[in-house]
């Protein structure tokens, strides 16, 4: 028998009615009537060369479609958004939670030539236009993936349990990126904070300490200076380290003067360039700490460097003065009326009720020679064990939310919202994921509309004045 | 026949000194001690022996005994003055003197090439060889960076004239001071802040013209990206951070080319006209140029020109004043100043450290004051205005920049206060409304590094002794 076609894809191609309809079908609701619109557009535009732009309202977006889209791949089609998947990015179209119809575009990690599907979607066609082109089914995951969200808050509090949550979009393109800190109430909070603050006032009475023996060098005659691009350190000039170790002597009585000398050793290096020495002590003050004296190898000239690590605080008088006033500054300082305002893009964003994630404090307490300086306290949730994890501050989790925390957004477009977030969180803001170019081609788009708006404008006058004239 | 030069006869150390001091009056008695040590040296001719020899019982700083065993050799000449004594070689010379509290120091200062200047007289020979000048006290200061000692309670001022240098406060300190050039009294002074200010007022002006230009924009639908720029000597662009000033905010578009924003700059102006009175458009080239006035503001120019690379497409827009000096903005935010600088304030205290020494500074106030208006731009941060008092002086004041240390100015009631371990302390009054900048005496570059051995070797020293 003999059967007029090898495959059943020409069974697939639709008439873009037809292929709204089987969309329609296979996602089991109807298309927002925009989608509609953009499909027998594009069915029309031979492949994106001639977009017959009538249905979109927004001038930018007009100009942005009949500049950028065109060389499609592919349709993918889900409940909330339309993409036009091309060489090496998604054009997606979407409806903003106002009812606007917006159009973004995402870079992609892999490249597709004709007749490639990415991974996921290969087995999910529904049907073809008649050009040929493909229309493949996803759901809004997939979408709100390559966005970088993963769900619309579209109550009024952000909450969650004891895991963090990423991708909760609020407004238009902002997103937040919420995670627990761990504690149980304000009484948590500030425990955590004072631990925090310990490992902090470490560092602070190492700097103190480096500042006192920086007193006793200079009493001993002896010159030491501050390294310009290098904090927490003394440089001395002249001396090198294979001279502190050959007379140790010398130099462990000059500190034991000042300090208890616990006792010291050095790297037995055999490059006298690379030697090292150390020297363990401790006082009432300023508890255990280690002085190390290190070499500059690329250095040409006769010097080394004085460093210095807290050890242990355990006893130190001063340490226990810096904690609680810390402890009585920080309870004094709560303000809940306090209010951070800032712009992502053209939202305003107002937060109520939250805190900075780095607090700093600068104790009474004065060094002798070196500046006074604040001591920066950064609190990490209890469950992160490791320093460097992908919630750090520096990766945008700058904020965190007490009793009462709000965010309020603002836009000239989407209107006001005002969300809560549970107490005891860190907080980041950042927009949702475009192409590195969007920018750029949405600038060109809307200086277009810009200037055909202008002439519009102007062949109105004119056209008016010819009536009067 | 040649002429014969006869040399200075040779004389012992005691004979030398001797006539030294007929010639000068007085002379610290320790520096008889020093060139009797000097004098006793052995060895071959003066250039060629290294002066291992030295006694040094004549003072008991191990670190200056250090010093003067390992540097002071290949001397060439000694020379003396009625409060200093210096051992010339090569490249420098090693200064002795005794410090206001009567105790010995010893500097040592980079030589200038070729011959000294200054008033000398050759006084004889020592045994060895070394040639034995005095001269003056001033010659010694010259090099040591000051010109005269200000004692405690004294009060240091410019005496009328635009500046006055080297005025030595303890050890090492020394003041230099410049009159702001205004008449000394605070409504004066006032005024002159309040000018200055006006002046710079115009780069707030544009920053906050340029933060209604960036909403503009961004309601038109563009997304402008914004760059912080200020300008170098050299007159090339490059970032810093705005604590330096107030830089220059470009609001770059990309996706535009200059090109089609020169043939589409009506676009632009419609903008523009709906905040701003639209008054002039001039296409030079290079640059497109909008003149723009606003009734609160006052009049600027839109300056648009290609930005980055030229194959890119981008544009920047800069925003310069025309003249805001007397907007009613401008108005507001000086007489707003004017109201912050008579609000009545605590005595203000400096403190930092010089050296070894402790400088408090009262009644002073720093060039730079940082000026935040309450007026509050739309979408950039609200930044401080710096105003840097400069002098009002017909001379080339950029001899007195901050970047040359002229970094206080002092008020009504200014005291340096200075403290020092072994020196003690001392209060000095400074003339209100100069400029103030502290430094220390000159020295040669290597001396901390010879300094830090040489304490170093009597630190150990000092150990075996024990």
């Amino acid at each position: 028998m003999g059967l007029g076609q090898t495959t059943l894809e020409t069974f697939l191609t639709v008439t873009p009615e037809e292929a709204i309809r089987v969309c329609e079908q296979n996602l089991g609701t109807a298309l927002p009537q925009k989608f509609r619109e953009i499909i027998s557009a594009y069915a029309q535009s031979d492949g994106g060369l001639r977009w017959n732009i009538g249905w979109a309202d927004d001038p930018v977006i007009r100009h942005y479609v009949r500049e950028n889209i065109s060389d499609v791949k592919y349709l993918i089609v889900a409940e909330n958004y339309l993409g036009f998947r091309t060489y090496d990015s998604v054009y997606v179209f979407g409806i903003t939670e106002d009812g606007r119809l917006f159009v973004n575009k995402i870079n992609m990690d892999l490249r597709i030539d004709d007749d490639m599907v990415d991974g996921e979607l290969v087995d999910n066609i529904i049907c073809k236009l008649p050009d040929g082109t493909g229309i493949y089914l996803a759901d809004d995951e997939y979408f709100r993936t390559l966005f970088g969200f993963s769900i619309f808050i579209d109550g009024s509090t952000i909450r969650m349990g004891r895991e963090p949550v990423s991708g909760l979009r609020l407004q238009g393109e902002i997103v937040a990126d919420v995670a627990p800190l761990g504690v149980m109430g304000w009484d948590g909070f500030k425990e955590l904070v004072m631990k925090r603050f310990e490992r902090s006032l470490q560092r602070y009475i190492a700097y103190l300490t480096l500042d006192m023996i920086y007193g006793i060098l200079l009493d001993c005659g002896i010159t030491p200076q501050t390294d310009p691009f290098e904090n927490d350190i003394l440089i001395v000039n002249g001396v090198t380290v294979s001279d502190i170790i050959r007379r140790r002597e010398a130099v462990l009585k000059m500190f034991g003067r000042y300090f208890q000398v616990i006792e010291a050793w050095d790297n037995d290096a055999s490059d006298p360039k690379l030697a090292s020495f150390y020297i363990k002590a401790a006082s009432d003050a300023l508890g255990e700490f280690i002085i190390g004296f290190e070499s500059n190898p690329i250095h040409q000239w006769r010097h080394f460097r004085i460093v210095v690590w807290s050890e242990c605080l355990n006893g130190s008088q001063l340490a226990a003065k810096l904690t609680e006033e810390f402890r009585r500054r920080f309870e004094e300082s709560y303000n809940p009326q306090t209010r951070i305002s800032f712009w992502i893009g053209n939202h305003r964003i107002t937060l109520s009720n939250f805190i900075t994630r780095s607090i700093t404090f600068t104790p009474d307490h004065e060094p002798i020679f070196f500046e006074k300086r604040p001591i920066r306290v950064t609190v990490n949730p209890t469950w992160v064990e490791c320093e460097a994890n992908e919630y750090e501050e520096s990766h945008g989790y700058r904020f965190i939310s007490l009793e009462g925390a709000t965010i309020r957004l603002e836009h000239k477009e989407h209107g006001v919202r005002e969300i809560g977030v549970e107490p005891y969180c860190i907080l980041r803001l950042r927009t949702t994921l475009v192409s590195g170019d969007f920018i750029e081609r949405r600038n060109a788009a809307a200086f277009e509309a810009l200037y055909e708006e202008y002439l519009k404008a102007a062949n109105g006058y004119k056209q008016g004045k010819d009536r009067m004239g | 026949m040649s002429k014969q030069v006869s040399l200075p006869k040779a004389l012992p150390p005691t004979e030398a000194f001797k006539i030294c001091k007929e010639k000068l009056g007085s002379i610290p008695e320790i520096f008889e001690k020093i060139l009797i040590d000097y004098s006793n040296l052995s060895g071959l001719s003066n250039e060629l022996r290294p002066t291992k020899g030295w006694q040094l019982d004549w003072t008991d700083d191990r670190v200056l005994k250090h010093y003067v065993k390992r540097y002071i050799r290949y001397v060439g000449n000694i020379l003396m003055s009625a409060n200093y004594m210096g051992f010339e070689n090569v490249t420098s010379i090693h200064i002795f003197g005794v410090t206001e509290d009567g105790k010995l120091f010893m500097n040592e200062v980079d030589r200038p090439r070729g011959f000294l200047k200054g008033e000398f007289e050759c006084m004889c020979r020592l045994p060895n060889g070394t040639m034995l000048f005095v001269t003056n006290d001033e010659f010694f200061k010259r090099f040591l960076g000051f010109t005269t000692f200000a004692p405690d309670g004294a009060v240091i001022t410019t005496s009328g004239e635009d500046a006055a240098f080297g005025f030595r406060l303890q050890g090492d300190v020394v003041a230099d001071l410049c009159s702001l050039g205004i008449p000394r009294t605070f409504q004066h002074f006032k005024h002159l802040l309040r000018e200055e200010l006006s002046r710079r007022l115009y780069v707030y002006m544009n920053y906050c013209v340029t933060d209604l230009l960036y909403a503009a924009l961004l309601e038109h639908g563009l997304s402008p990206t914004l760059y912080d720029r200020t300008w170098s000597e050299s007159g090339t662009l490059f970032p810093l951070p705005y604590e330096y000033d107030l830089p220059e905010r470009h609001v770059v578009i990309e996706g535009v080319t200059y090109q089609d924003f020169r043939e589409n700059i009506n676009g632009f102006t419609r903008i523009l006209g709906k905040y701003f009175n639209v008054l002039r458009i001039r296409d030079e080239g290079e640059a497109i140029k909008v003149e723009f006035s606003s009734d609160d503001f006052g009049t600027f120019v839109a300056v648009i020109k290609p930005f980055g690379y030229s194959f890119r497409s981008e544009i920047s827009i800069v925003v310069y004043s025309m003249g805001c000096e007397t907007s009613p903005m401008a108005v507001r935010i000086l007489d707003e100043f004017e109201k912050t600088l008579d609000m009545p304030r605590e005595p203000s205290e400096i403190r930092f450290w010089l050296g070894n020494h402790r400088v408090r500074l009262r009644n002073f106030i720093s060039r730079t004051i940082r000026f935040t208006p309450s007026y509050e731009p739309i979408f950039f941060e609200n930044r401080p205005i710096p105003v840097t008092v400069g002098p009002r002086l017909g001379v080339d004041v950029a001899n007195y920049a901050v970047a040359y240390g002229y970094r206080f100015i002092s008020l009504e009631g200014a005291e340096i206060h200075i403290t020092h371990r072994e020196h003690g302390s001392k209060t000095v009054k400074v003339e209100p409304y100069n400029i103030l900048r502290l430094r220390t005496i000159n020295t040669s570059n290597d001396y901390t590094r010879k300094r830090n051995k040489a304490a170093f070797r009597a630190l150990n020293e000092e150990n075996i002794d024990v």
